[in-house]
């Protein structure tokens, strides 16, 4: 079987600056692989891993960020066997359907793909929209809310958790599933395997070489960073002392 | 924003249907309805669909779905916000060649289109987007009063054929109802809470102040101490109570944004280095397993 895993690269959001205007600064950021899809990589690395003819190949787009070295590394040394990211400055700001279409259009490149997994959100907007979309527009079977996926003779059987019941469907390929956050507990990338992710092919290609555009189809209007609500702090220690205020503070409520 | 010309409604859920029958009325002429579970129409809509066969995953009919928006030109598809209504939403997203806005905590007429509000990065900044001449909606609970209810006579029904996805085995589960989001009082629990035994404590102290209790995400999700229901967060509940006992919780933005409307927070954490004592209004640093019986006790002795 032939394997595709995406995945968004996301800032830190406590390395996020602020502008004077509450803007985000993204300049000095950390950036990471998106928490909810190293899931997805974890479940397309188990799958993959069933039989030495499978392949996985992880996918994502992006702008400059996506040709760090480091993460790169980070992401192949958890399974897949080589990466692909379409790059764009566009693509930075990128509404989940102008991400899916570009997706859509690389897995078509890709070809004779079996199958694509996604997390069920991104880790920065978590619209928890591009999984089903690109399996739309590729029109394939496509599901969300997968909590186990196992191959199953010519297609993947597809435990669904929902909010008043639970499914258990034959999904027949190609597909598009999008598991969700409690599916598994991702791997962690030894030094060996960050080593040999070193080695692993990765390709970067413009966007300009895709029909798809990068432009995002809902508006942005604004950005902000959110006021918190103002508190007093007042902290204590758990001696008498602490205690005694602690007790008299829940006395006022 | 003039009103869109027709407006497919996709709801899973009863009240879903009717909240969002008068969010369509709202923001649209036309109403036609999918219901996804069990038929039933609202005042304003003129034509339901229902599923032919509702023993067969909502999955299978994502092709009949598109064909329906296609056919009948829907420019605005306000959709249930669960987990079918997001699929559905994608995939009319996907025919419409629109973005989906989704888990807004505001929707309004804008200019040109619907304007919404969320949360994003963790509950660090909000959001605002518009959507164009065509729209798709992922619309939350209780965002809009629920339309009055008309019977669904005679919905047309939905084939789920020519679908790859068969479904065979469909189990209901039992779903523990919460109060939290209307509590006056909450008690939440982190990862400082590693056990039934620890979980005990926070149960007692939590009746003992007569507030309901929640979690944050990976108690539910990783520890599965309480049901995913409880958990709060930016992408879980949101919760406004008078105070909120933040129980063995570091203060992670993804969960704080949750809570952040409390009236008052009490903390306790055994670490003082802990984020939520940036943020709470009284903070305690100790074992809350040490901590809470000294607390009920010397409260019980007044």
């Amino acid at each position: 079987m032939k394997y595709v895993v995406c995945y968004k690269l996301v800032p830190n959001e406590s390395s996020i600056g602020v502008g004077g205007d509450k803007s985000l600064d993204f300049g000095g950021c950390e950036w990471e692989i998106g928490q909810y899809d190293l899931r997805a990589v974890e479940t397309a690395a188990k799958l993959t891993e069933a039989s030495p003819e499978n392949v996985l190949i992880a996918l994502t787009v992006g702008d400059a960020v996506v040709e760090n070295s480091k993460l790169k590394k980070s992401i192949l040394a958890r399974g897949p066997q080589e990466l692909l990211a379409v790059k764009s400055e566009k693509l930075a700001n990128a509404d989940s359907l102008a991400t899916a279409q570009v997706l859509a259009e690389a897995i078509k490149k890709i070809g004779d793909v079996d199958a694509v997994f996604f997390g069920e959100g991104s880790g920065d907007l978590y619209s928890q929209q591009v999984g089903n979309m690109t399996g739309a527009l590729l029109g394939w079977n496509t599901v969300n809310a997968a909590s186990r996926v196992e191959a199953d003779g010519d297609g993947l059987l597809v435990e669904r958790n929902l909010e008043d019941c639970t499914e258990v469907l034959k999904v027949s390929l190609p597909a598009a599933v999008s598991v969700t956050s409690d599916s598994c507990v991702p791997r962690l990338a030894s030094m060996k395997e960050i080593l040999k992710a070193g080695k692993k092919p990765s390709t970067i290609e413009p966007l300009e070489g895709y029909q798809a555009d990068g432009d995002r189809k809902v508006s942005q209007l604004s950005l902000k960073v959110v006021d918190k609500t103002a508190r007093k702090c007042q902290i204590v220690s758990d001696d008498e002392e602490g205690l005694a205020a602690a007790v008299a503070w829940l006395r006022k409520l | 924003m003039n009103k869109f010309n027709k407006c497919l409604i996709i709801a899973q859920s009863r009240l879903a249907a009717l909240e969002l029958g008068s969010a369509g009325k709202e923001f649209a002429q036309e109403l036609s309805l999918v219901c996804l579970g069990a038929p039933v129409s609202a005042e304003g809509v003129d034509k339901v669909y229902a599923l032919a066969d509702r023993e067969q995953s909502v999955t299978a009919y994502s092709t009949a779905i598109a064909a329906l928006i296609k056919e009948q030109g829907y420019q605005l598809v306000l959709a249930e916000q669960c987990r079918n209504g997001r699929l559905m939403a994608g995939i009319a997203a996907a025919v419409l060649g629109v973005g989906v806005q989704t888990d807004a905590f505001q929707i309004s007429a804008g200019e040109k289109g619907i304007v919404t509000k969320k949360l994003s990065y963790g509950g660090f900044a909000a959001l605002t987007e518009e959507s164009g001449s065509c729209g798709v909606i992922c619309v939350g609970a209780g965002m809009f009063p629920a339309a009055e209810e008309k019977e669904a006579s005679e919905p047309e029904l939905l084939s789920p054929l020519s679908s790859g996805i068969s479904t065979l085995e469909r189990k209901e589960k039992l779903v523990q109802r919460t109060n939290l989001a209307a509590a006056r009082r909450v008690v939440g629990v982190g990862r400082g809470v590693k056990d039934a035994e620890s979980l005990a404590l926070a149960e007692k102290f939590a009746s003992a102040m007569e507030a309901e209790l929640g979690c944050t995400r990976p108690v539910a999700e990783e520890d599965h101490l309480l049901p995913t229901s409880r958990y709060i967060g930016v992408s879980g509940v949101t919760v406004r109570p008078e105070v909120y006992f933040a129980l063995g919780i570091s203060g992670q933005i993804q969960h704080t944004a949750g809570c952040d409307q409390a009236g008052l927070i009490f903390a306790v954490n055994k670490d003082e280095h802990a984020p939520i004592f940036k943020g709470c209004d009284f903070g305690i640093v100790g074992d809350l397993n040490k901590l809470l019986p000294k607390l009920m006790e010397a409260l019980a002795n007044k």
